[in-house]
């Protein structure tokens, strides 16, 4: 049995792990996510239920005398650790159970929760009577957490009295098990197995968008914040199902990580010589902590180390044009549970500036581009028709003509590629991969420039605050700026969209600023740091002086060379 | 749901074109149909005399089919009189011819005004031109050190990045001349350059002996305020001086009498005498020079051309003799600073001063220095310039930047020995004097 305590510390290394920063994170979890969080207690017997487990972990802590008592959750762990992360999830569990089965109400969901507390009846239980002093500090300590720790929270109160605070685990739930049963259903049918990434999987499921139900209809078609976390979700489940090794539905009785880590790629430009070069880019698998990861790469093995949460460096392996074009695996000789590192094959690549560091010079597939961020398209010629199309009906813009890239490759790249309209439903083109992965999901996005940026830590200096603008589809947007420590509002003001403003930041801290307009918003968050706070990077031996063939120096020290 | 899908269709009109654009895009705010009609197309350079076509974008589940809300708040306006009859509306193929390619487009959608991201300019941070006066200290300079000082516990913190983000951050913190920052803090020994000057990396925290007959040192490197406080409380900060004009940071003096003891409690590496120790092991200036870094495939005859004549850049033809040359495109931009040697027909890349005086030497130019024993100070005229890391050499024994007096570069508490050895290797006549007393 693992203990309450455990159960807390996994769950939560298990949704940050391998996500990278500014991510909106969802306490998603079902059973599948339990069966893979019970990896990490490696000493316990393989033929425990883990829900069961979870569930009575949380009785254990929680229930005193036929009541709930959640003093002993609020606040933090001696690790920094938010203690009520196990409880949510059970909140969640229950929500999730609910909403397959029946009505969502209030009534159906505290009925559940009660099952999994072990508590007969109804309605709220003893010890739960108000939301807002029961389970809502929980969620607020959870929130607050992910911000410090730079994740965007999901999880809100609803609108509506009955809704109030059952929407909080509501909220939390993005694939449900009859959703997961009929994705693995269909991927059975079309005999899908090819090693695609989220992206063109998600095209691919979209187009057999009439064979869903209601609810996985909507998360497929529906524009809103949460698009890539469904995009992520999908794969899961996609990667999962082909790891075991393609079941049909009803057979799907045990859950496996993905056997292969997929890449992005990675573009450095010599600013003086213009040469372009293109990197293989390991993302980490979402949920999983691994260890020590080693790829062959030609005749040589390559240790992979992460470079931020999400992505580890990129190798020293340069792409060549028979691997964009026709993707490419690469053995992963360690850990023995992991087969290849995919680059997938495609069609065309985003590229954006890196959101830790825009003066990198960088650009790398880290992430859809947000409104008004300038990217790089890397595309085959062939799709030149449908992107002029798209700039014909005024929904993209580039600056200069395509320019090829490795001789004769019949790939070119667009230059300063922006997506400057909303108004991409009634535009058709071949490419519905191309057309998925540019049409916006959001009409508000906020975007953080100028000022003097700590990348490390994705801060910026007090004195050197960031300017702000909110890029949008609305001539104005609502501004609130929060700084999360004492939850002050800094400022609350209308403000026009697509110009920048720039705000003083008078004290180092932790800031929320959100843009509203029109029931949507976005969020982003913003440290601000004074120079105590800097602290000294680890040296890694990077360029040094040549002195003569003996030796060479970096900075005052001297060295023999190798 | 039905399917949202775009079409087009035409009007002809014969009128005002501006009064045509203005009343219809008034309408569709007003009546808010951007929803339907997100983009008007209207022919290019219109007169009111004749008649011209445009073309209103429709977004909606019948092709061909024109939404109620628009037949009656847009429509009955009196452009719209003279519609272009299509069976089921044109595809933008179909109106391109006519309108033309070029046409004047309204987006009612309200875009996102397209901005391209300024290009990274591709200056080299090797090239720089000949300082050509002193600015004396102001007010300012204090101010103008703790930026410095700042500035290296940026980079320290950041470990290394790219000359743009070096710039942008020279440029956030109003310290001048980036390329001139980058070479002070390479001579005092606090970062490193990629040899085509594209990146940067801070060197790690050391400590350099000093020439002094007692256990003096300087910090060299990444340094934090919090690393600075330890090393206070430690009891081993002797003084804290600002550089000249708060041009670089600050140069911290330590009495360290157990280095070992440092590089054990601090992350912090022991250096040891790194003047005396660069000043012996440097080479001679003919080999300085063929190890710069090469640089290959200049076809001369596709560029401007300036040579360098002992004083200053003068227009000449393709190069042919040994020397220092500006390498400029056909609008006289200048691209690099090069040094061209005619026996092997190579072009070598360098520190800008270095590329000078290797310039000077090859003209048999007479450089010299001055050294005053008392005062252990290095004279060196300005327009002779060594080579940064002979010069670095010279740096590293005070952890301070030379001053000016007159048209000399004084560098103090250099030893006689690194002084005569450096003097040797570079051909520099050397001579003792009371200069800089």
């Amino acid at each position: 049995m693992a203990n309450y305590t455990d159960w807390n510390e996994a769950l939560i290394s298990y949704f940050i792990s391998g996500t990278p920063h500014g991510t909106k994170i969802y306490l998603s979890v079902d059973e599948d996510v339990i069966e893979h969080i019970s990896y990490n207690f490696e000493k316990l017997p393989t033929n425990v239920n883990w829900v069961d487990d979870l569930c009575t972990a949380v009785k254990r802590k929680v229930i005193f005398e036929g009541e709930v008592n959640l003093q002993d959750l609020k606040g933090r762990d001696s690790q920094g650790l938010p203690k009520g992360v196990a409880f949510l999830c059970a909140t969640i569990l229950a929500a999730s159970q609910m909403a397959q089965e029946e009505k969502i109400s209030e009534t159906n969901y505290f009925k559940r929760l009660r099952e999994i507390l072990a508590l007969p009846g109804f309605s709220r239980p003893p010890g739960m009577n108000f939301g807002y002093e029961a389970e809502e500090p929980l969620w607020q300590e959870w929130n607050l957490w992910l911000m410090e720790h730079r994740f965007l929270p999901s999880a809100q109160r609803g609108r509506g009295r009955a809704a109030t605070y059952i929407n909080y685990p509501i909220s939390q739930s993005l694939l449900r098990r009859t959703d997961k049963d009929k994705l693995r259903q269909i991927f059975q049918e079309k005999q899908w197995q090819t090693e695609w990434d989220a992206q063109t999987l998600f095209t691919h499921i979209r187009r057999e968008v009439g064979k869903f139900g209601i609810h996985l209809k909507e998360l497929l078609t529906e524009n809103k914040q949460r698009h890539e976390a469904i995009v992520e979700a999908l794969h899961q489940v996609y990667e999962q199902w082909k790891a075991q090794g393609c079941p049909t539905a009803h057979k799907n009785n045990y859950c496996t990580w993905s056997r292969h880590l997929f890449c992005g790629l990675y573009r450095t430009e010599d600013p003086f010589l213009g040469q372009v070069d293109y990197s293989i880019y390991p993302k980490q698998q979402r949920g999983r902590t691994l260890k020590s990861v080693e790829v062959q790469l030609g005749d040589n093995p390559h240790q992979l180390t992460q470079e931020r949460p999400g992505w580890y460096f990129p190798l020293e392996y340069l792409v060549n044009g028979k691997e964009l074009e026709n993707g490419a695996k690469y053995q992963i000789t360690s850990p023995d549970d992991l087969d290849y590192l995919i680059l997938p094959a495609r069609d065309f690549w985003i590229l954006i500036p890196d959101p830790e560091n825009g003066d990198s010079g960088a650009y790398a597939s880290w992430e859809a581009p947000s409104l008004g961020t300038p990217f790089i398209l890397l595309c085959k010629q062939e799709l030149l028709s449908d992107i002029e199309r798209l700039r014909d009906e005024n929904l993209l813009k580039w600056s200069s003509t395509p320019q090829p890239i490795f001789n004769n490759s019949g790939w070119v790249e667009l230059q300063q590629c922006m997506v400057i309209s909303q108004a991409w439903d009634g535009v058709f083109i071949k490419n519905q991969t191309l057309k998925y992965a540019l049409q916006p999901t959001v009409k508000l996005s906020i975007s953080l420039s100028g000022g003097l940026r700590v990348p490390k830590i994705g801060a910026w200096l007090v004195e050197h605050s960031p300017q702000i603008t909110i890029f949008g589809f609305y001539s104005n947007a609502e501004l609130k700026v929060t700084r999360l420590s004492d939850n002050q509002t800094v400022l609350e003001s209308s403000q026009s969209t697509n110009t920048s403003i720039t705000l003083d930041f008078a004290h180092p801290g932790d800031y929320l600023i959100e843009a509203t307009f029109a029931g949507e918003s976005s969020q982003r968050l913003v440290k601000i740091v004074d120079w105590n706070y800097l602290e000294i990077e680890k040296y890694v031996h990077k360029e040094v002086m040549p002195i003569n063939d003996k030796y060479h120096i970096f900075g005052s020290v001297i060295q023999a060379n190798f | 749901m039905p399917q949202v899908q775009r079409w087009y269709t035409g009007f002809s009109y014969r009128g005002n074109p501006q009064d045509l654009i203005n009343k219809i895009s008034d309408q569709v705010q007003r009546q808010n149909l951007s929803k339907s009609v997100p983009l008007l197309r209207v022919e290019k350079g219109i007169t009111s005399r004749r008649p011209f076509y445009f073309f209103l974008a429709i977004d909606g589940c019948e092709v061909g089919e024109l939404p109620t809300e628009l037949q009656t708040n847009l429509l009955k306006l009196s452009f719209f009189q003279c519609p272009i009859k299509a069976s089921r509306g044109f595809s933008y193929e179909q109106i391109k011819s006519m309108v033309g390619v070029a046409h004047d487009v309204y987006d009612y959608t309200s875009p996102i005004p397209y901005q391209a991201r300024q290009n990274i300019t591709a200056d080299n941070p090797f090239e720089l031109t000949e300082l050509q006066s002193i600015n004396p200290p102001d007010a300012d300079w204090v101010k103008a050190s703790q930026n410095s000082d700042r500035f290296l516990y940026w980079l320290s913190t950041l470990g290394n990045g790219s000359w743009e983000s070096f710039k942008k951050s020279c440029n956030a913190l109003q310290l001048e001349e980036p390329k001139r920052i980058l070479r002070r803090l390479r001579l005092l020994g606090h970062l490193e350059s990629s040899l085509d000057g594209s990146r940067w990396s801070a060197a790690p925290s050391a400590i350099v002996k000093i020439n002094s007959p007692n256990s003096e040192f300087i910090l060299c490197g990444q340094r934090s305020i919090s690393l600075l406080r330890q090393l206070e409380e430690y009891g081993i900060v002797a003084s804290i001086t600002h550089q000249a004009r708060g041009e670089a940071p600050t140069c911290i003096q330590l009495v360290v009498n157990n280095p070992d003891a440092i590089a054990n409690n601090f992350p912090i590496i022991n250096a040891g005498e790194a003047s005396k120790r660069l000043a012996q092991i440097l080479p001679d200036i003919a080999t300085w020079q063929q190890n710069l870094r090469n640089v290959p495939g200049i076809v001369p005859s596709r560029w401007e051309w300036k040579h360098f004549d002992g004083d200053d850049f003068q227009i000449c033809g393709i190069p042919h003799e040994t020397g220092m040359y500006q390498m400029s495109d056909e609008n006289r931009n200048l691209c690099y600073t090069l040094f061209y040697n005619q026996n092997t027909n190579t072009w070598y890349q360098g520190d800008w001063y270095g590329l000078r005086f290797l310039a000077l030497y090859h003209h048999g130019a007479s450089c010299q220095a001055d050294y005053n024993f008392a005062t252990k100070c290095l004279a060196i005229p300005v327009k002779q310039r060594w080579p940064e890391i002979y010069e670095r050499a010279l740096v590293l024994a005070s952890g301070q930047l030379p001053t000016y007096q007159g048209n000399s570069l004084l560098y103090q508490n250099v030893s006689e020995e690194v002084a005569h050895l450096l003097s040797q290797k570079l051909n520099v006549k050397y001579e003792e004097g009371l200069i800089c007393a």
